[in-house]
C-alpha cells in the first residue's frame, strides 16, 4: 500500500492517467449522453448535458418489442455457444492432458489452427449469404 | 480417446471443410448459385494480386500491425505498469480503460462515426472552439485510416492493458525486492528487472495484436466500408467487399485462402522463432 509521491514522477503518472482516461471516456460519455438528446440538439451541442432530458430514445428502445426479440436471438447464441463449447472443449482437453497417443501433437496443432480464422472468411466460404453486417 | 471425436469432428465439418471448399472454389468463376463449373485455374490469385485495391488493403494491415506494436503496445504497459500498484481508484481506472474492449465492434464504429462526423461531431466542435472548420475525416482518402488507426489504439490497448497487469502481479516480489536491496533505483528496476520478466506477456501481446490486426473487419465497416477510393480496405473488408457483395465467390475465396497463408505462416514462424520456450 505505497502512497504514489508527488515527484515529477507522480506528476507524470497523474498527466499520463488523466490523458488516457479522457482519450478513452469522452467518446463514451457523449454517445451516452447523446441518447437523452434531441436529434436537432445533438447536431448543435454534441459534448456537455442535454437542455431537455429525452427518455423517448431509451423507452422507445425497451418497449419495442423487436429489440426483445433480437436480445433473444443473441442470448440463444451465447447460451448454445457456452454449451456446446463447454462440453465439447472440456472433453477434447481432458484427452490432451491425460492421454498419450500417436498424433497427439498434430491433433492438436490441427485444432489450434482454427483460432486463425476470421469470421468473415467462414462468411464467403461455403455458401454467399452474407451473416455480417 | 472417446472424449476427443465430438470436437475433432465438429471442427472438421465447420472449419476445415469450408475452408476446404473455399480452396475449391477459388479455381472458379463462380457467383455462388448452382454449382460452380467454369474452371480457371489459378487466375482469381493472378486477379487479386492484380487488383489496386488489394494492394492498399495490404498496405492497410501493415499499418494497422505497425501501430499496434508501436503506439498501442507501449501505451498499454506504461499505462499497466502505472496501475499496476494499489492506489485508490487504481481498480476503477482499470475498468475504464477495458470498458472499451468490452464494447462490441460494430457499437464502436457507430460511436466513432459520430465522433469523426464532420458536420456535427465531438472532434468537429472541438474544431469550432478555436473557430476553424472541422475536418471530415472519414470522408478523405488521406485521413480516412489514420482515423480509423486512432479507433483501434482506442479499443485494444484495454485488452493488453489487462495482459500486462495480470503478469506484472503474477510477478515474483522476491526478485524485485532482491534488486531493490542490490541498489537498482526506479528506473534501472523496470527497465532490468521487470520489462525482461514481462517479455514472455509482450510476445504473446504481440501474437494477439498481429493475428487480430490481419482479422481486422467488422470496425472498418460502419466507419468507411474500406473507402473512401478503397483507401482504408482491410484484407478482410476487402474480401467482403469484391469477392460476398458482388457476388465473386471464386474471387472473394481466393482473397481468403491467401489471408490464411498469410495468418499460418506468421503464426507458426512466429510460434517457432519466438515462443519456444512457452
Amino acid at each position: 500500500m505505497s502512497r504514489p509521491r508527488l515527484d515529477g514522477i507522480g506528476v507524470f503518472k497523474g498527466f499520463f492517467l488523466v490523458a488516457a482516461l479522457l482519450f478513452v471516456l469522452t467518446p463514451l460519455v457523449a454517445t451516452v449522453l447523446g441518447g437523452f438528446k434531441s436529434l436537432g440538439e445533438l447536431r448543435t451541442n454534441p459534448f456537455g448535458l442535454p437542455d431537455v432530458w429525452e427518455w423517448r430514445n431509451y423507452a422507445d428502445i425497451i418497449v419495442s418489442s423487436r429489440y426483445w426479440a433480437l436480445l433473444g436471438n443473441s442470448l440463444t447464441i451465447a447460451l448454445l455457444t457456452v454449451v456446446l463449447t463447454l462440453v465439447v472443449a472440456a472433453m477434447a482437453a481432458f484427452v490432451f492432458a491425460h492421454l498419450q497417443f500417436w498424433g497427439r501433437e498434430m491433433l492438436f496443432a490441427y485444432i489450434t489452427t482454427g483460432l486463425l480464422f476470421p469470421a468473415a472468411t467462414a462468411v464467403a466460404a461455403g455458401n454467399s449469404s452474407p451473416v455480417v453486417m | 480417446m472417446l472424449f476427443l471425436p465430438p470436437a475433432v469432428l465438429l471442427f472438421t465439418l465447420f472449419v476445415v471443410m469450408p475452408a476446404g471448399e473455399a480452396g475449391w472454389y477459388s479455381a472458379f468463376n463462380w457467383n455462388g448459385f448452382g454449382r460452380p463449373t467454369r474452371w480457371i485455374g489459378l487466375d482469381n490469385y493472378r486477379y487479386v494480386f492484380e487488383n489496386r485495391a488489394f494492394g492498399i488493403a495490404l498496405w492497410n494491415n501493415v499499418l494497422v500491425i505497425a501501430v499496434s506494436l508501436v503506439v498501442q503496445l507501449p501505451l498499454a504497459l506504461t499505462l499497466a505498469v502505472i496501475l499496476a500498484e494499489r492506489f485508490r481508484g487504481a481498480v476503477a481506472l482499470r475498468m475504464v480503460f477495458f470498458l472499451p474492449y468490452i464494447l462490441a465492434e460494430i457499437a464502436t464504429g457507430m460511436i466513432f462515426s459520430f465522433v469523426y462526423d464532420g458536420n456535427y461531431g465531438l472532434l468537429t466542435a472541438i474544431w469550432g472552439w478555436f473557430g476553424a472548420e472541422g475536418p471530415h475525416l472519414l470522408a478523405s482518402p488521406a485521413t480516412a485510416m489514420p482515423a480509423i488507426l486512432v479507433v483501434i489504439v482506442w479499443k485494444y490497448f484495454g485488452f493488453h492493458m489487462m495482459l500486462f497487469i495480470a503478469a506484472l502481479q503474477g510477478m515474483d516480489r522476491g526478485v524485485i525486492e532482491a534488486a531493490r536491496i542490490d541498489g537498482a533505483t526506479g528506473w534501472q528496476l523496470q527497465r532490468h528487472v521487470v520489462l525482461p520478466l514481462l517479455y514472455p506477456t509482450i510476445r504473446l501481446s504481440i501474437f494477439f495484436s498481429v493475428v487480430g490486426s490481419l482479422q481486422l473487419f467488422d470496425l472498418v465497416m460502419p466507419l468507411t466500408r474500406g473507402g473512401p477510393a478503397d483507401a482504408s480496405h482491410t484484407i478482410v473488408s476487402f474480401l467482403y467487399t469484391f469477392g460476398v457483395m458482388r457476388m465473386r465467390v471464386g474471387f472473394g475465396s481466393a482473397v481468403g485462402v491467401i489471408l490464411f497463408v498469410i495468418c499460418a505462416t506468421f503464426a507458426f514462424t512466429y510460434k517457432r522463432w519466438f515462443m519456444r520456450d512457452e
